[in-house]
């Protein structure tokens, strides 16, 4: 980090949480702290929602992803369009009519209030843990490669992120999001400008480089449900998460419950149904063409620095550093060869096979010497490239753009929390006679708890070791389940709370069924957690319940 | 900022008459079949762009 790279960070941090603060000044009513008085409009709405699902790691991690595994992650978000249009048609109006604060309020209409603290109550515990994880993702990452300090990290991310959402509520995060996702984005397009003109060969050839060594396969029509990323995962188990976190997760449902009229509310999420498949696109690409340059610049055998030194000195690491680097230089000819002889595709993908068995190993010996370590080299990949190869200026833009993608993750999670925490426990069920400007008060200390409990549990995280990636997958334990109990709530007039409940418990005992003895890929569970969960419900009630009743009438 | 969407009123509890109603949805119905269609598009574009340089 040069001088002028600090100072790109810095300033953009101190400007960003400033504009939060004063944006958000003087909110003394409920309604102008938790929904921004319902005043946005469409675009504050929908790039709010894009900043909300995109947080540092989705910069990070996700041109990593490109390099090792190609661009079929991107499958992943093809379900979510149509979510946005399903979730316009319905959850939007529902929401509105009733004035709703939280998702969960809107339960106790329909089932009562033990199934709206239930699920409230589902959700504080996964969004509370993911938002520790949210902040401590990017922070272990920017340690291991900037050898900054995670504890100081993890600290100053959540003290700015609490200093301007606990002062302008949900105005400032939404305002803030914007611009921070402008800034990620920008820093992003930056990089791959940079990094297709160092390459030494023209766009064209990149392309044709990443695409002949498989880092371009976007789209995968085959029906496998062991594999995570297909067009049928994406859109079916796609589509379930994404009805799944923007309709039933406060995080997000608290964007566009800010809209002004359901047309707002409606076109923030269509506009992100637009936008967020050909955005993910290009940060995947980004990571393709870092491929492509590490094909003409030796990487490393292990971007992770710190868990590479704790093998570096030992003779087998030695061996394969050797075994690497041999490899490096037979593949780079090859390459230059296949660019005017694509005869030359199949020994460049040979030696491609080979490197991956090569790194594999690299991988095994660090498992085996440490088997606590840091095993998802995909998180380095894009940050060792940004700080090694990008000009001054530049990184401290890259690095600012990975900070303002961790805070804005960050702040809508805290603003959720202190929302479903003072709406549907505190309000709900502990104090109800307060007046509006008590439960302001009550929303903030309760933004400076969660914001506490995040850095918390951030400073825990780092005894997780590879658990944090089991963690990630926790919101897919339950969303299926949730989603279930919203789309009875939505759909049906017959089913009653007990029924959905129940349901919601076998739906939840199938997904756990399947998280720990099949080997269906992650986004399956939770199509399982739904259907499951509905079709429980609708036998219980149509069966068992309804028998019972009519017994009692027939008595 | 003026939407670049033909952007319908929000429904409304009072009496907005049925030809206006109708009006409305047909404009909504038109703008998700357009979400959806550049989402049908896009796969197109990915599907022919993996084929192209595989």
């Amino acid at each position: 980090m040069r001088p002028i790279d600090w100072i790109v960070l810095v300033a953009t941090l101190l400007l960003i949480v400033a504009y939060g603060m004063w944006k958000g000044r003087r909110q003394r009513h409920l309604a102008a702290y938790l929904l921004a008085d319902r005043k946005l409009r469409w675009p504050t709405i929908g790039l709010s929602i894009m900043a909300t699902q995109a947080s540092a790691i989705t910069f990070l991690s996700t041109p990593g992803q490109a390099y090792v595994d190609g661009m079929r992650f991107v499958q992943f978000y093809l379900g979510l369009p149509v979510a946005m249009v399903i979730l316009s048609i319905t959850a939007v109006p529902i929401f509105h009519r009733l004035k709703v604060f939280t998702a969960y309020e809107y339960l106790e209409t329909r089932f009562g209030v033990g199934t709206r603290t239930l699920t409230a109550i589902l959700f504080l515990i996964q969004r509370g843990l993911s938002n520790g994880i949210t902040i401590y993702a990017p922070a272990v990452i920017v340690s291991v490669i900037l050898g900054w300090n995670i504890h100081a990290t993890n600290i100053i991310i959540g003290l700015l992120v609490i200093l301007y959402t606990t002062s302008g509520g949900t105005k400032a995060v939404s305002w803030t999001h914007v611009h921070q996702l402008l800034i990620a984005l920008g820093g992003m397009a930056v990089a791959l400008i940079i990094a297709i003109h160092a390459l030494p060969v023209g766009f064209l050839d990149a392309v044709r480089v990443a695409g002949r060594m498989g880092r371009l396969n976007a789209i995968d029509f085959s029906f496998d449900v062991t594999t995570p990323y297909n067009f049928w995962s994406g859109m079916i188990g796609g589509l379930l998460v994404a009805l799944s976190y923007f309709g039933t997760d406060q995080s997000q449902v608290q964007r566009y419950l800010t809209g002004s009229t359901v047309a707002e509310s409606r076109l923030g999420l269509l506009i992100n149904g637009m936008v967020k498949v050909p955005m993910q696109f290009f940060i995947l690409f980004v990571g393709a063409m870092v491929f492509v340059f590490y094909q003409f610049v030796a990487p490393p055998l292990f971007f992770n620095s710190v868990e590479r030194a704790r093998v570096a000195s030992t003779a087998e690491y030695a061996w394969l550093e050797e075994a690497h680097r041999t490899n490096f230089v037979a593949r780079r000819a090859a390459v230059l060869e296949m660019l005017h002889n694509p005869a030359a595709t199949s020994r460049v993908r040979a030696l491609q096979r080979e490197e991956d068995s090569t790194r594999r190993a690299a991988l095994d010996l660090i498992r085996k010497k440490h088997p606590g370590a840091d095993a998802n080299d995909t998180n380095y990949v894009f940050l060792t490239f940004v700080t090694q190869f990008l000009p001054a200026g530049v990184v401290g833009l890259v690095l600012a753009a990975i900070f303002c993608a961790a805070m804005s993750s960050t702040a809508a999670g805290l603003n959720s929390l202190a929302s479903t925490t003072a709406v549907d426990v505190v309000k709900r069920l502990v104090w109800r006679d307060a007046t509006d400007h008590q439960y302001v008060v009550v929303s903030k200390w309760l933004t400076i708890f969660w914001g506490v409990f995040a850095i918390a549990f951030a400073e825990f995280a780092g005894r997780l070791g590879s658990l944090i990636e089991a963690v990630n997958k926790l919101g897919s334990l339950f969303y299926g389940t949730i989603l279930g109990i919203f789309l009875l709530a939505f759909y049906t007039k017959e089913i009653s709370g007990t029924a959905a409940s129940l349901g919601a418990i076998i739906g939840e005992a199938a997904v756990l069924w399947c998280a720990a003895f099949t080997n269906l890929a992650w986004l399956w569970w939770n199509v399982i957690g739904c259907a499951v969960g509905v079709g429980a419900a609708v036998v219980i009630q149509s069966v068992i319940l309804s028998g019972a009743k009519d017994l009692q009438r027939t008595a | 900022m003026s939407s670049p969407f033909p952007v319908p009123r929000s429904p409304r509890a009072d009496g907005t008459d049925n030809g206006e109603r109708r009006t409305e949805n047909d404009r909504w119905r038109r703008l998700y079949a357009i979400v959806l269609g550049e989402l049908a598009l896009t796969i197109a574009i990915f599907y022919a762009f993996t084929k192209a340089f595989q």
